[in-house]
């Protein structure tokens, strides 16, 4: 038997205190339109006055609440409610402005009339300023309801005098007015507001604290927000002004100076809603008259360029002409400089100048000929490339098309002498003398007192050997230019490889002629006297050839003046190099035959001599002869105790001397005093290396892996570059590119990221290439690749290290690229099935090389060697 | 203000001195201790537009597209600040926004 259902108690009925007490938290809450039901539940219990009031209280709220919404009707509904569940309420102050603002004009005025007293004086005194404002508006209901005597009335005469006499500029009669309300006057607020305009820009800060002393519910509050508005900073005088209504924008755009014109087309641009290209397009086509033709036009193509060539169209839509072809090159030049990448600027500017040459050539002078100019050579000055370029040196530049640029540009503007430098630099550096000594030689018919351009011909002359000549282009710039030190250090120069010329060529007097000269020139700044010193050197090597006894004298004495030591013999072995002369005979003849580093001080100078020559002699190795004259005491002098930056600058100066093992010495010798220092490491195995054969062990290799692993924890990504550097060349998979086991590959990290590079060529060309090697064995694959029994030993070691398996995925992702050329050199039937093309190199990777402007895609075999290079 | 002949308040056919002319003022008018910004802009706009070579070639290679700013200047630049009529006042003493 089922239970009977419990019969639900009914709801307690709400008291009216639980009801009083629920309204007045939903008042409080800003829940009016909840608190209206409460009060009316509350009053059908009870008509009481207090809980009427209670309601009056929510409709007010409600009313506010409504009003600030924008629904004036229902807002004064619920106000006019409000009056009548509680008629003995004075009227509220919004519920007046209301009737104001809705143009009730009478029915405030007798409101306020009924309220007299009742109203507290803050409210009293607003409601009389905003009356006395409409009163001033114009508004006759307001004298209708007031006494004659009222000051709204009595004291608007003066106010509307101020309000014309300020309106007209007449500021005399602005202040007579003024002077005439007095301080408690209902037009107060405006009187502050007038004194507030009338203050000079420069006084803006004093405007704005007059405007701040009138209240918020005055009634001339929306003046005074308007004024400020229109006082603050003018850039962003439309954003304040973005939900103003059009009366206030009106107001703040002419206080703020914006003309009639001005304020039209920004209401037009308001009213499409953006400031988009389409937008401003369709601006510029309307008022092209004012804005004028050309400027509007001109504009509006730059409004093309982000979206060209589909925004090609938006100009006619916006009611202009077609883009012209000019037009269209243009925009295009633009488009392809902002997208640099795609490398076509200098094709499209290059575009643009052919069509303006199209039909004539203009006149060099002209306006035209200069815009020719100044586009053919855009790509070079916008992006600073010459000075950075070497002709025909970078693939991905077309060099040649743009030095062919700038080299036209200079037939529309022969005048600007910064391209003929540059071009005459950028040749030197291939070295195409020919071609500089061609712009040199126009450079210099136009500019011929021009430093900048005499300083690039000496240096043209002294890259041709041409010593003479550049000595007179020396003189010519310090004719010009006395201080000019570079120049006066260039020119000695000039004047001692001269003289060593003609040393070497046995014309004594002449090179005695050159070291004349040499001296004349000797800068006062010379620092140390190298300079003097080699002069002195190549004097005494001159006496030597003229008088050997005579000579040797003049040569002792000279090298114990240089201190006798190692730099001295450096010294005199380099210049004596320089003419051709045995340097060991030298040396003996100098008394220098068993020279060693005397002191921590001559090792200093011996490596700085070397470290000078060096890059002097960009390039240049130390000669094989006086290596082998230095090797020894140098690695001797490794027993100095150098500073740790120090003992670097010698080892690096070592490496570039080819001195490897002087280099040895030292590196080892710092190794003992800085232990695991990476750079050291480094110079320890380069220069152990040099001169041995075969690879190194191992553990030098797994040692110097270590040196890279501490110099890139330590942050030394210099070191930690070049000993990566060093493990890719002197791997066992130096001829494969790099190896999988390479811990210091960043270029391959995005593409695989367990260093196994597994799965290169693509599913089923991984498998033949895998049953292939299965077949034929590593050590068969390695052999039929021409790798060595050494090398493939190495190979057998890492196998036995990582496995058969590792180390047929190793051997399958280093031939990647070489399959083709593998498969190539093996017998006939062991070939795999076809499979897939292999994958494309990746992006990034350099073509091969191109040069012109051509953006032909390369072949897939532009990228591989002839041969299956590998040991 | 990105049209440095707007800036400098001069006509696209001016030339070398009345572009220094203009420009001396402008920084007259608006030392850079006053506005450090305007006067960088102020140099800005000079010095793209110092000589012949230089005004060619901002008109060829310049491809800021313009602002609403640019347009409403070039059509009708701020002036000195101007007085409401009376009208305008009522219609804010009115109450109307």
């Amino acid at each position: 038997m089922k239970k009977p259902h419990k019969v639900a108690a009914a709801p307690k009925a709400p008291t009216p205190d639980d009801l009083l007490t629920a309204a007045q938290g939903q008042i409080a809450a800003g829940r009016y339109r909840e608190a209206i039901s409460t009060c009316k539940d509350l009053l059908k219990i009870e008509n009481r006055p207090e809980w009427r009031q209670t309601l009056a209280c929510a409709y007010a709220g409600r009313a506010r609440e409504l009003a600030a919404k924008g629904m004036t009707k229902e807002a004064l509904t619920v106000w006019e409610n409000r009056t009548q569940i509680a008629p003995e309420l004075p009227a509220d102050l919004d519920y007046m402005t209301l009737l104001l603002r809705l143009g009730r004009i009478s029915q405030a005025v007798a409101l306020g009339a009924l309220a007299g007293d009742r109203l507290d004086p803050a409210t009293l005194t607003a409601l009389r300023s905003q009356l006395a404002a409409h009163h001033l508006a114009g508004k006759a209901e307001v004298a209708a309801g007031l006494a004659a005597d009222d000051p709204i009335l009595v004291q608007g005469v003066a106010a509307a005098q101020a309000l014309d006499a300020y309106c007209a500029g007449d500021d005399a009669a602005l202040g007579a007015a003024l002077a005439a309300i007095p301080f408690r006057s209902p037009y107060r607020d405006l009187a502050q507001i007038l004194k507030a305009l009338q203050r000079p820009p420069a006084a803006l800060h004093e405007a704005l604290e007059l405007l701040a002393r009138v209240d918020d519910a005055s009634g001339f509050a929306p003046l005074r927000r308007t004024c400020e508005s229109a006082l603050g900073p003018p850039q962003t005088l439309t954003e304040r002004l973005a939900d103003a209504g059009e009366a206030t924008r009106r107001f703040a755009m002419t206080l703020a100076g914006w003309g009639e014109q001005r304020q039209a087309i920004w209401e037009e641009a308001r009213r499409a809603g953006n400031s988009e290209p389409k937008t401003l397009l369709r601006l510029l086509h309307r008022h092209r008259t004012l804005l004028g033709e050309t400027w509007a036009r001109r504009q509006g193509l730059r409004l093309l360029v982000a979206g060209f060539p589909k925004s090609a169209g938006w100009i006619k839509d916006s009611g202009g002409p077609q883009l012209s072809a000019e037009e269209r090159l243009l925009i295009a030049a633009w488009r392809a400089e902002q997208n640099e990448r795609s490398g076509n600027d200098l094709e499209a500017w290059d575009a643009y100048a052919q069509h303006l040459t199209k039909d004539r050539l203009p006149e060099p002078g002209t306006d035209d000929a200069l815009r020719v100019a100044l586009v053919l050579r855009r790509v070079d000055s916008h992006r600073d490339l010459l000075p950075h370029l070497v002709p025909d040196d970078d693939p991905f530049v077309p060099t040649a098309s743009l030095a062919e640029a700038v080299e036209s540009s200079l037939q529309f503007d022969p005048d600007d002498r910064d391209s003929y430098e540059r071009l005459v630099r950028f040749y030197l550096r291939g070295p195409d003398l020919k071609s500089a000594r061609r712009l040199l030689d126009l450079g210099l018919a136009r500019f011929p007192a021009d430093v900048g351009l005499l300083t690039a011909a000496m240096d043209v002359a002294l890259a041709a050997d041409a010593h003479k000549k550049a000595a007179r282009y020396a003189r010519e710039i310090l004719a010009l230019d006395p201080i000019n030190t570079g120049a006066r250090e260039r020119l000695v120069k000039s004047h001692l490889a001269h003289a060593r010329k003609q040393l070497k060529a046995r014309r004594l007097d002449l090179a005695s002629k050159e070291l004349e000269q040499a001296a004349e020139w000797e800068p006062a700044w010379d620092r140390g006297g190298r300079l003097r010193e080699r002069r002195v050197l190549l004097s005494a090597l001159l006496e030597l050839q003229a008088d050997a006894a005579r000579g040797a004298s003049v040569l002792r004495a000279q090298v114990q003046a240089m201190g006798g030591g190692m730099a001295a013999a450096l010294a005199l072995a380099l210049e004596g190099a320089a003419i051709g002369r045995a340097a060991a005979g030298l040396l003996k003849t100098a008394g220098l035959g068993k020279a060693a580093v005397a002191d921590q001080a001559d090792l200093t100078a011996v490596l700085s001599r070397l470290r000078t020559y060096l890059d002097e002699e960009a390039g240049a190795e130390l000669a094989p002869e006086l290596r082998r004259l230095f090797e020894k005491p140098l690695s001797a002098a490794a027993r100095w105790p150098l500073s740790q930056p120090e003992s670097e600058n010698a080892c690096e100066t070592l490496r570039r001397a080819a001195l490897e093992q002087a280099r040895l010495a030292f590196a080892e010798a710092a190794l003992k005093r800085w232990p695991d220092v990476p750079i050291f490491e480094l110079h320890r195995f380069e220069a152990g290396l040099a001169g041995r054969r075969g690879n190194p062990a191992a553990r030098e290799i797994d040692r110097l892996a270590e040196a890279g692993e501490r110099a890139r924890e330590s942050g030394d990504q210099r070191t930690a570059h070049r000993i990566g550097e060093c493990l890719a060349e002197y791997s066992p998979f130096g001829h494969f590119g790099r190896s999988p086991f390479f811990p210091f590959d960043d270029e391959d990290e995005d593409e695989d990221e367990d260093g196994m590079g597994f799965d290169p060529l693509g599913g089923d060309l991984n498998d033949a290439l895998r049953a292939f090697i299965e077949v034929v064995g590593v050590d068969g694959v390695l052999k039929a690749a021409g790798v060595g029994a050494k090398e493939r030993s190495t190979f057998k070691d890492i196998e036995r290290q990582l496995g058969h398996e590792t180390m047929i995925n190793v051997l399958i992702t280093m031939l990647g690229n070489q399959l083709p050329n593998l498969l190539g050199g093996l017998p006939p039937g062991l070939l795999p099935a076809p499979g897939p093309a292999p994958k494309p190199s990746r992006p990034g990777r350099k073509p091969g090389k191109t040069t012109g402007r051509s953006n032909a895609p390369q072949t897939p075999d532009d990228d591989d060697p002839e041969q299956f290079d590998l040991f | 203000m990105s049209d440095p002949y707007l800036l400098l308040g001069i006509t696209p056919d001016a030339d070398d001195d009345a572009v220094h002319a203009a420009y001396l003022a402008a920084v007259k008018a608006c030392p850079p201790e006053r506005d450090a910004r305007r006067f960088e802009s102020l140099r800005a706009a000079y010095e793209a537009l110092r000589t012949r070579r230089a005004r060619l070639a901002q008109a060829l290679f310049d491809q800021t597209p313009p602002t609403l700013a640019d347009i409403l200047d070039q059509a009708d630049p701020v002036g000195a600040p101007r007085r409401p009529d009376r009208e305008q006042f009522n219609k804010l003493l009115r109450g109307e926004a």
